[in-house]
């Protein structure tokens, strides 16, 4: 038996409908989002470190 | 051999893409209409006609029914930019946008190649619609080369191809053109759509108007997916002053920069790819490594000496750089008054090692280096080695490959054509009294399609560096093999022309004697 879907996710999908869009896209999107915020992320911290090692 | 039929199938072949470039013209009308720029449709009306008409002459004049192959194809590639460049350059050139008809062709080279250096002297107060179309080609620019790169040129036909992806396998996505084109399209506007919401979702937080954030976000996220880097305003994107615009406009054109491939392979739910890939990894290593290195020396030498204000310009610019996009969060003269030589050295660097083959970016690519280290630890196991020892280097590329000689020379030579090109493209900059880091670094701008600006490369500049730029950001774009394959083309159809014409010279003294001979047998009879 298919789980119910709650709210959140049936909006998503509606939308996805609405667009036109299958909702492995916007995974994948995500997917390269994350990544490319990961990058950010250990970029920021080198230059926290960067910093802090400096000002030391 | 070269013969006539050839000439007449890339003839018609560069006809029919010069109609869709006179269609593309057209585009940007509806945009004046909105923004009632009346006296800009009448510049793009005639630099359409003027493009459809060129385009019926070379049909009229060139008409075959023969098929394109692979060979002309790769002359095609190489002969639409400069002739799409001069036709993106009509408009504004026409519409008085920039001074001369080499500033309008350097500008139409700048998008088409996804570049982003501009001869424009005041980009802030552009009309809507120019702004428009120099985006617009950009943006099909990025997605253009894209399916040419994956559905024409790496079809394994000949050996070229294997060297121009530079990979012993093809690369496409479904097996028919049309269909890869349309997946390629597909995967552009989702980004676009996504992109250009977000934009202008983060500009009208910041307090922009509704409909300047629209339009600037429709044109940052054109620009940033295919890592082309024009900009609606002078200051790039450091005219926002935000942090969440740049954040996003990061994520924007680093997916721009990702092979489509991966693209696709992600998009169909194989995620794990992005953790595997050897472009990833190359692309991970060679960022973090040159962002210790940038933001190292920025503090070291107090540049700035806070590490917001560290991240922001000097992550921003060398991922900007690594991409390939050109989007500026320093400005280009304050760039190079204030960052230490280091610094602007390892930009250089990143632009020219690029991002991922088979996407928008330009460079060397991750891909080709990943593949020459891998080379080079090959070279190195086999003298630590015993002799008997079978050494196989493997890599993943999304599917798992052995690296094989072929494939290690490919990506080896490409990388070779990039540093020549950037040498020589150096050279002719310091010629007219640049210093040698900025004439590097523009170089590398200019070669891996980059954008990113020292200052040299505006309208002021002396014409044989606009020219130099002009033919660098072609063979970059090209991965100068297609330039090669150009000059090899027309080094054997020049050869055969002249032997026609010596051949041509001799028959007509052949005619001429006979001629010369029949006039004096009739003569004689004459006399007599």
């Amino acid at each position: 038996m298919q789980r119910e879907r709650n709210l959140p996710e049936r909006v998503f999908d509606a939308v996805l409908d609405l667009l036109n869009i299958e909702k492995n896209v916007v995974l994948g999107i995500a997917a390269e989002a994350v990544l490319v915020s990961i990058w950010m992320l250990v970029a920021f911290i080198i230059a926290v470190a960067l910093t802090v090692l400096y000002k030391l | 051999m070269i013969s006539i039929r050839d000439v007449l199938v890339v003839g018609y072949a560069l006809s029919r893409i010069v109609k869709i470039i006179a269609v593309l013209l057209l585009l940007p009308i509806p945009v004046a209409v909105i923004y009632q720029e009346w006296s800009v449709i009448g510049d793009f009306v005639m630099a359409a006609s003027l493009s459809y008409s060129l385009a019926l002459i070379m049909q009229i004049f060139f008409y075959t029914e023969d098929d394109v192959k692979f060979k002309h194809a790769m002359v095609v590639s190489a002969f639409i930019w400069i002739f799409g460049s001069f036709l993106a350059g009509l408009p504004l050139w026409i519409s008085g946008t920039v001074n001369t008809p080499l500033d309008a062709t350097f500008d139409g080279m700048s998008a088409w190649t996804t570049t982003g250096l501009t001869m424009i002297p005041d980009v802030d107060h552009v009309s809507y619609t120019v702004n428009f179309w120099r985006h617009l080609t950009q943006f099909v620019g990025g997605a253009g080369i894209v399916v040419f790169a994956l559905a024409l040129l790496t079809r394994s036909v000949a050996g070229a191809v294997r060297l121009y992806s530079a990979e012993g396998r093809e690369e496409k996505i479904f097996p028919s053109i049309t269909k890869t084109a349309k997946a390629i399209l597909g995967i552009c506007l989702v980004y676009l759509l996504f992109g250009s919401l977000a934009l202008s979702a983060v500009a009208v937080y910041e307090g922009m108007p509704l409909g300047a954030a629209l339009f600037d976000g429709v044109m940052t996220s054109m620009a940033g997916f295919s890592t082309g880097g024009f900009s609606t305003h002078s200051q790039s994107i450091l005219f926002y002053h935000s942090t969440i615009y740049e954040l996003v406009a990061v994520i924007l054109f680093v997916a721009g920069s990702f092979n489509f491939t991966l693209h696709f392979a992600v998009l169909t739910g194989n995620r794990t790819e992005l953790k595997k890939n050897i472009e990833i990894l190359t692309f991970s290593i060679t960022l973090i490594a040159l962002t210790i290195i940038i933001m190292s020396f920025l503090l070291y030498f107090n540049v700035y000496s806070d590490y917001v204000i560290l991240f922001k310009k000097g992550f921003f610019q060398l991922i900007s750089g690594h991409t390939t996009t050109g989007f500026q969060s320093v400005n280009s003269i304050q760039m190079a008054r204030e960052w230490p030589y280091i610094t602007l050295f390892a930009v250089t660097v990143s632009m020219i090692l690029g991002a991922c083959s088979s996407s928008t970016a330009g460079g060397i690519k991750a891909l080709r280096v990943g593949l020459i280290i891998k080379m080079f630890i090959y070279e190195i196991k086999r003298v630590v080695l015993p002799e008997s020892a079978v050494i196989v280097e493997k890599y993943h590329h999304i599917h798992p490959a052995t690296l094989s000689n072929r494939t290690a020379r490919g990506a080896l030579l490409i990388a070779i054509g990039y540093i020549i090109l950037f040498t020589l493209g150096s050279l002719i900059t310091m010629f007219y009294g640049y210093s040698m880091i900025e004439a590097m670094f523009e170089t590398a701008s200019a070669v891996a399609n980059t954008g990113l600006s020292v200052g040299i490369a505006n309208y002021q500049a002396p014409p044989v560096i606009k020219i130099t730029y002009l033919f660098l950001m072609w063979m970059g774009r090209l991965e100068i093999i297609a330039v090669f394959v150009l000059v090899g083309v027309s080094y054997l159809a020049l050869k055969r022309a002249m032997r026609l014409s010596i051949e041509m010279y001799r028959a007509g003294e052949k005619v001429k004697d006979k001629v010369v001979d029949v006039g004096r047998k009739l003569e004689k009879p004459l006399r007599k």
